[in-house]
């Protein structure tokens, strides 16, 4: 797909002139690029991990089990107790009662994956079963998740735009602070979720994520703090794993899959290209 | 999918970067990994020798009407089925319908027909290869560097792809290509097959000849995106462009392997977001390519 978007040129030259003539020490940056990463929550249903001293999380409904794949059972979806965190405000809960119940009845759940489309921030950070890559660039890192390659563009050393428009990866910047890379986004669109519980957002979501190596490089880790005013009563902060996952990028194409077969609400058109 | 076949092909790569020697390090000028764009689709015709289909369909101002795509079958690089292909579907866009192509169902831009289509691009160097980030529907290959290809090559959207620098040129060289119902070396719908050949030659020449490599492609192809183009070019001629040189190989298709160029010129813009799958992916549904369908899943 082509698309034009020269609204977003203005912004764009305001961060360029921020860039400031010197950059931290080379000497001081992690380097998550050696190998790829793969989620280690997604192979356990997805489920975001705990932080001690964070607004709660939401739990599976116990009267709606969760199966993940290849268990020998029926998989079935994540059904959050909406009792089970009182951080979240009313509308979200009244969101995800509906959606619950329409899953319950037999609709699919909402995945990015399964519906080609990017999953926003954090959502991102919740990609698994296909590793993720680094690329480290004084200036930029681009990540890649390589199932359906989902790229996410990470501006390092300058601040954000005056005004953003939402997109479903939203505007990211970046600094290292020491072993840790810090990356703060904001301009998230509200298409996507913050967890495998379908839990929305509003486009005031603001995102802060610490990635660092953990268990002597082993293993990646993301401590990711999620504010938005008019969602959640408190900003809250999970966690997501990583470990090292060899070989080169594969390819995954999602247009191939199964998307075909049901109603993803991917929209349609009479035939006729926008151009 | 892990490609066991690569393996050793792999390892080789690996022994003989050990020397902290990356892909970074072989360039001979760090402004080739920079981005790099263009405001104009398709191949650029080199001065002789056999050219690149064009379009038939022309506006009233001489350049190529990018909203009809008609390419010329006549040209005689395309042996007989291939320019039958290429002829209906230059009738199909004569009819106001169109054909399904890579872009507008939601597949990989294989080489070369990448090279046709894509505005802009950067390469991500790293110890093992090169990462190739284009930017419509954020596609990606991965170029090996100092390898060989495997014996066997499990053919693959993006193909097999292995790289090494020739002095001050990276030069790029894929196979095992996959051919499919969308498949396509251009975007005037030129089929090909699994042998297809593609060898990518990239070079950094001056500002000043991209500038004018551009410009008279663009008068005669017609420019992306109007005035202001499609992408934002550093107007900075004292900033080296890159040429892509491109030579196709497919005997099954072409009487005759060909060559092309692709001139681009550093960016100054920001990546921008596209997702194919927010547009319409069933164009042409019930038209003749027909898309998979199924009444029940698989499983």
């Amino acid at each position: 797909m082509f698309a034009s978007k020269s609204t977003l040129l203005a912004g764009c030259v305001l961060v360029t002139l921020a860039v400031p003539a010197s950059a931290p020490a080379q000497s001081a940056r992690p380097d998550f690029s050696f190998t790829g990463w793969l989620n280690e929550a997604t192979f356990e249903g997805g489920e975001l991990i705990p932080v001690e001293g964070s607004p709660p999380l939401f739990k599976q409904d116990p009267a709606h089990p969760f199966v993940g794949n290849n268990r020998g059972a029926q998989p079935t979806y994540r059904i959050a107790d909406l009792a089970s965190n009182p951080n979240v405000k009313q509308w979200a809960k009244d969101v995800m009662k509906k959606d619950n119940d329409e899953v319950i009845a037999g609709k699919i759940a909402y995945t990015a994956r399964s519906s080609c489309h990017p999953a926003g921030v954090p959502g991102f950070d919740l990609f698994g079963f296909q590793p993720t890559f680094f690329f480290q660039t004084p200036k930029k890192i681009t990540i890649i998740y390589s199932g359906d390659q989902q790229v996410r563009h990470i501006y390092l050393d300058v601040p954000h735009s005056k005004t953003v428009k939402p997109s479903w990866y939203g505007e990211s910047v970046g600094k290292y602070e020491g072993d840790t890379l810090v990356v703060d986004t904001i301009g998230l669109n509200t298409k996507t979720v913050v967890d495998n519980y379908r839990t929305p957002h509003t486009e005031k979501l603001h995102v802060v994520e610490r990635w660092k190596l953990v268990e002597g490089g082993k293993t990646l880790e993301v401590t990711f703090t999620v504010d938005d005013p008019d969602t959640y009563e408190k900003p809250w902060t999970a966690k997501q794993r990583f470990r090292k996952a060899d070989g080169e990028m594969t390819e995954q194409v999602c247009a191939e899959g199964n998307f075909l077969l049901f109603d993803y609400g991917v929209p349609k058109n009479d035939g006729q290209p926008d151009f | 999918m892990f490609k066991q076949s690569l393996v050793a092909a792999t390892i080789l790569t690996t022994l003989s970067t050990s020397s902290a020697l990356s892909a970074a390090d072989g360039a001979p000028n760090p402004e080739l990994w920079g981005r790099w764009g263009r405001n104009a689709f398709n191949f650029e015709p080199k001065s002789s020798g056999p050219q690149p289909l064009t379009n038939l369909s022309r506006r009233p101002d001489g350049t190529g009407d990018p909203g009809q795509l008609v390419g010329d079958h006549r040209n005689p690089i395309l042996k007989p089925d291939a320019a039958a292909v290429v002829k209906s579907k230059g009738e199909l866009a004569i009819a106001g319908k169109g054909y399904p192509d890579p872009s507008n169902q939601c597949r990989p831009y294989a080489p070369p027909f990448t090279f046709a289509m894509q505005l802009a691009f950067q390469m991500l160097p790293k110890k093992d290869g090169i990462t190739i980030l284009y930017n419509q529907d954020d596609q990606v290959r991965f170029v090996r560097m100092n390898g060989t290809h495997p014996a066997k090559v499990v053919p693959s959207h993006m193909g097999d792809s292995i790289g090494r620098f020739e002095g001050d040129t990276l030069v790029i060289d894929t196979v095992g290509i996959k051919s499919g119902p969308y498949t396509m070396v251009d975007r005037w719908g030129t089929p090909h097959s699994e042998a297809l050949h593609v060898v990518e030659r990239y070079r950094l020449i001056e500002g000043v000849a991209a500038k004018e490599a551009q410009d008279k492609f663009e008068k005669a192809d017609g420019r992306v995106g109007g005035e202001g183009g499609a992408t934002a070019i550093d107007p900075d001629m004292g900033r080296k462009g890159l040429q892509l040189e491109v030579t196709i190989e497919d005997p099954s298709v072409f009487t005759t392997p060909w060559s092309a160029y692709v001139t681009y010129r550093p960016l100054t813009n920001t990546w921008m977001e596209q997702v194919c799958a927010e547009n319409p992916v069933e164009h042409y549904a019930d038209e003749w390519i027909g898309l998979p369908k199924a009444d029940k899943p698989d499983f």
